[in-house]
């Protein structure tokens, strides 16, 4: 393999070699430049820190960073402090060949972290942007998590982000793919302290030749840890989507709970739609739940709308847009819902 | 309520681990290991026409040069250097039971075999170590023009062509490297052919044991269901327990012809000191139905995952399956579909229970290919883990190619409810039984499926006697 090539988005525990599934290869195509993106809000106190980053997506590009230097920004938000609205980070990558950014943010005891990271392209840019992200939430630690990815057709995009939550710590996490030629998300949350709890809401719409290349790992190790997944997903034309996740409940996590569903509407017939949703059980006391849905709509929900007067084209375009307008809905922040909407989606809310 | 765990008692294997000690001159036994000389030595020893010789030099070939697998259970304790892949009891086949030498007879007789066959068999197979000891097939169904026997046999008689067609081009020996091995060393093993329109309506069954140490057992089953006929093939494995590994690699192919119905049930209970690493497959055309009914109780380390290949317009596939894993124990069991045929459906249906530091992995692929439009497939695993000490892990793969398609997917890992043991004891039972009850519940949906014909063996294996619990 060259220097430039990595394997990514490994499987904690592989499967059968012919489906091709285990992990991704990544290139990097041309020089790695730092980016900074421009922020809205206050973001919390910045602390000097050894450049120690270690990602989740692979460890051979980590190595790979470090070696170029990159730099890593760390912020630390104090105990108790509650950010009073979302703290927005946009990014507009595509002006140099690979463009890298890396942020550790931790959340002190009992504080509340809000963030949105919106992530667009210049628009033509056919370049490649690199976005690591880790966060240490402490004890009672909050932390909402917005990220809305709206790239040009060529562009492709990586996501490397980890989470660490000690004791009854929570993280909702909502995570939008809009549109670009390729993205590589590699999410890893590590619910070590008792009782933490993660929400996460995963949402895509791919179209073209659109490509998401997902690897998502939830561990539990405390106890009574608590792990909600939902990923709902449009796949059109040529789009090819492959989710690998992963609920693994550690020996001791005695009570710990872990459900994924995953919905996938298939509107044409040159898709590719991978699952591989895993759970492994090291411990007798605990609830692993896995449900998939994949394909076309049911036909009694297509009766209905079509009873409605609704053309069948008509009423997979509004399920379509009923999966996304979940999520948007989820983040319960009427600033936020907004300016996903109008600025990355180009629609207009409803109360205008 | 305190939250007592549930003790399951180990399945008495008493039944299985008699064994006679080998005396020289009873038994052949090839060198152990594998090289160029032993393959040719088995296939001289076979008589094998010259295609197959070539076959097994050339998938030795593919084994050298196959990469052990990167996933699934730990096979280091596995050498195949120190297995003996072809041992041979210094007798012919016999058709009945008389002739069968007495150690031998007595084995099956102890397995119920005969018994079994009297009672509700069409025609059994008995594989002893390496080769055949037995093969019988009743006399009616044999009228019909149905086939039942030994492959090499076959491979000498009018079926010679057909079996050079089929053998090994659903598993070819580059599938992976105990494939290869499989090729090169096969030996045993059954031949089935159901004529067109024939339907045999009581089962075939074929037994494999493995009685000696150090071994492997490659034995091949080979069946073609011709267009419109109907079979059920029962096989059991069973072999004593010793300390150094033996290694189980056999291969099972299944052909259902347009509008045939094939039903393939196993109870595999191979001793603990078992790798079996066992391949099957089958391949059903047009309107054809293939179910596979699948025990899995014994071996120390399994690989088992039946294939189907849903090749025709219609085909329909079901698998239904349970595993246990107790102590000592890496079962890592499933099933894979892949739809191909328009309006194809499959549907697998899994239970694991492991207790006592066992591992139960169910691991499975559901592959619907864009020609398979309006394809249909489900699936539910379910684990239940009895102890803390015990685990469970779930890997399903599902690749979807086309918008016409309907996939749905449920996978659940857990204990015995709370709840429900406490429904239980408010109806009278006491937790013990209400546990037990529970966990008999939980395979039932499964269990029930299981031929008949295995009532006794089955009983020893899903009964699971609750005698107590802890804190």
């Amino acid at each position: 393999m060259k220097e430039n090539q990595f394997i990514i988005n490994k499987m904690p525990v592989p499967t059968f070699r012919w489906l091709k599934m285990n992990e991704a290869k990544l290139e990097i195509p041309g020089e790695l430049t730092a980016y900074q993106p421009s922020v809205e809000g206050k973001l919390p106190e910045r602390i000097e820190k050894e450049n120690d980053f270690s990602g989740s997506m692979s460890t051979a590009l980590d190595d790979f960073f470090r070696e170029e230097r990159l730099p890593v920004q760390s912020f630390v938000l104090r105990e108790g402090v509650e950010s009073p609205d979302y703290i927005r980070m946009h990014f507009q990558n595509g002006e140099n060949a690979v463009e890298h950014s890396a942020y550790c943010f931790t959340v002190e005891e009992g504080a509340r972290l809000k963030l949105f990271l919106a992530i667009e392209s210049l628009e033509e840019s056919k370049n490649m942007a690199f976005l690591q992200e880790k966060f240490l939430l402490k004890k009672n630690a909050k932390l909402d998590l917005v990220v809305a990815v709206k790239n040009a057709k060529d562009f492709a995009h990586l996501q490397d982000f980890s989470f660490v939550l000690e004791e009854k710590a929570k993280l909702k996490l909502t995570s939008l793919l809009l549109s670009g030629k390729s993205h590589h998300i590699s999410y890893q949350i590590d619910l070590n302290g008792d009782k933490s709890e993660a929400e996460l809401h995963l949402d895509y719409v791919l179209s073209q030749k659109e490509k998401a290349d997902f690897n998502l790992v939830v561990n539990h190790r405390g106890k009574k840890t608590i792990s909600n997944i939902v990923a709902d997903g449009v796949l059109r034309e040529d789009a090819v989507k492959i989710f690998r996740g992963t609920i693994d409940l550690k020996h001791g996590a005695k009570g710990a709970s872990g459900t994924e569903q995953e919905n996938v509407l298939l509107m044409d017939d040159s898709v590719v739609n991978q699952t591989i949703p895993v759970i492994l059980c090291d411990e007798d006391d605990v609830e692993g739940n896995h449900g998939a849905s994949i394909g076309r709509l049911d036909e009694e929900s297509l009766f209905y709308m079509q009873s409605r007067g609704l053309s069948l084209e008509a009423a997979y375009e509004l399920v379509a847009e009923a999966r996304m307008e979940n999520a948007i809905h989820s983040i319960m922040d009427k600033r936020v819902e907004e300016y996903i909407e109008e600025e990355l989606r180009g629609m207009r809310s409803e109360e205008e | 309520m305190a939250k007592d765990r549930a003790i399951v008692e180990d399945i008495d294997r008493s039944l299985y681990d008699f064994r006679y000690e080998e005396k020289e001159g009873e038994f052949y036994k090839i060198k152990e290991g594998l090289t160029e000389d032993i393959v040719l030595e088995i296939s001289e020893k076979k008589n094998d026409p010259e295609w197959m010789r070539d076959f097994r030099l050339k998938s030795l070939e593919i084994y050298h040069k196959a990469e052990m697998p990167n996933w699934g259970p730990d096979i280091s304790g596995l050498n195949v250097d120190n297995i003996v892949t072809y041992v041979k009891p210094n007798t012919e086949m016999s058709q009945t039971w008389e002739e069968v030498p007495e150690d031998i007879k007595n084995t099956f007789e102890k397995l119920g075999i005969p018994e079994a066959e009297r009672k509700s068999l069409a025609g059994v197979g008995a594989q002893y170590d390496s080769e055949l000891v037995y093969h019988n097939l009743q006399e009616e169904v044999a009228r019909q023009g149905v086939i039942y026997t030994d492959i090499e046999s076959a491979l000498h008689g009018p079926y010679g062509k057909m079996i050079e067609e089929h053998f090994m081009k659903l598993v070819p020996p580059t599938d992976h490297k105990f494939a290869a091995l499989h090729g090169a060393v096969w030996s045993g093993g059954s031949f089935v052919y159901v004529p067109k329109g024939v339907n045999v309506e009581i089962p075939l069954q074929s037994y494999f044991r493995l009685n000696a140490k150090g071994a492997g057992q490659f034995e091949h089953t080979l069946i073609i269901v011709d267009e419109g006929a109907q079979l059920h093939f029962i096989e059991g494995c069973s072999a004593p327990k010793y300390n150094v590994a033996n290694l189980h690699a056999g291969c099972v192919e299944l052909f259902v012809g347009k509008n045939a119905k094939l039903r393939y049930s196993t109870i595999e209970n191979w001793s603990k000191n078992m790798y079996n690493l066992n391949t099957k497959r089958a391949k059903v055309e047009e309107n054809g139905i293939m179910e596979w009914v699948s025990g899995s109780f014994g071996s120390h380390v399994s690989y088992l995952y039946p294939m189907t290949i849903l090749k025709g317009d219609n085909a329909r596939s079901q698998f239904t399956g349970v595993t246990f894993a107790g102590k000592g124990q890496n079962l890592d069991t499933g099933a894979k579909m892949v739809h191909i045929g328009k309006d194809t459906s499959s549907f697998i249906n899994t239970r694991s229970i492991s207790k006592g530091g066992g591992i139960s992995t169910y691991r499975s692929a559901v592959v619907i290919q864009n020609q398979a439009k309006n394809a249909k497939s489900a699936v539910s695993c379910q684990s239940l883990m009895l102890d803390d000490e015990s685990r469970s892990d779930t890997v399903p793969a599902i690749d979807v190619r086309t918008n016409k398609a309907d996939v749905g997917h449920e996978a659940k890992i857990g204990r015995i409810s709370d709840d429900a043991v406490f429904y239980l004891m408010s109806r009278g039972i006491s937790e013990e039984e209400a546990k037990s009850l529970i966990v008999s519940g939980f395979a039932d949906s499964v269990s029930k499926e299981l031929p008949l014909e295995y009532a006794v063996e089955m009983n020893n294996l899903i009964r699971l006697e609750m005698v107590g619990a802890i804190g």
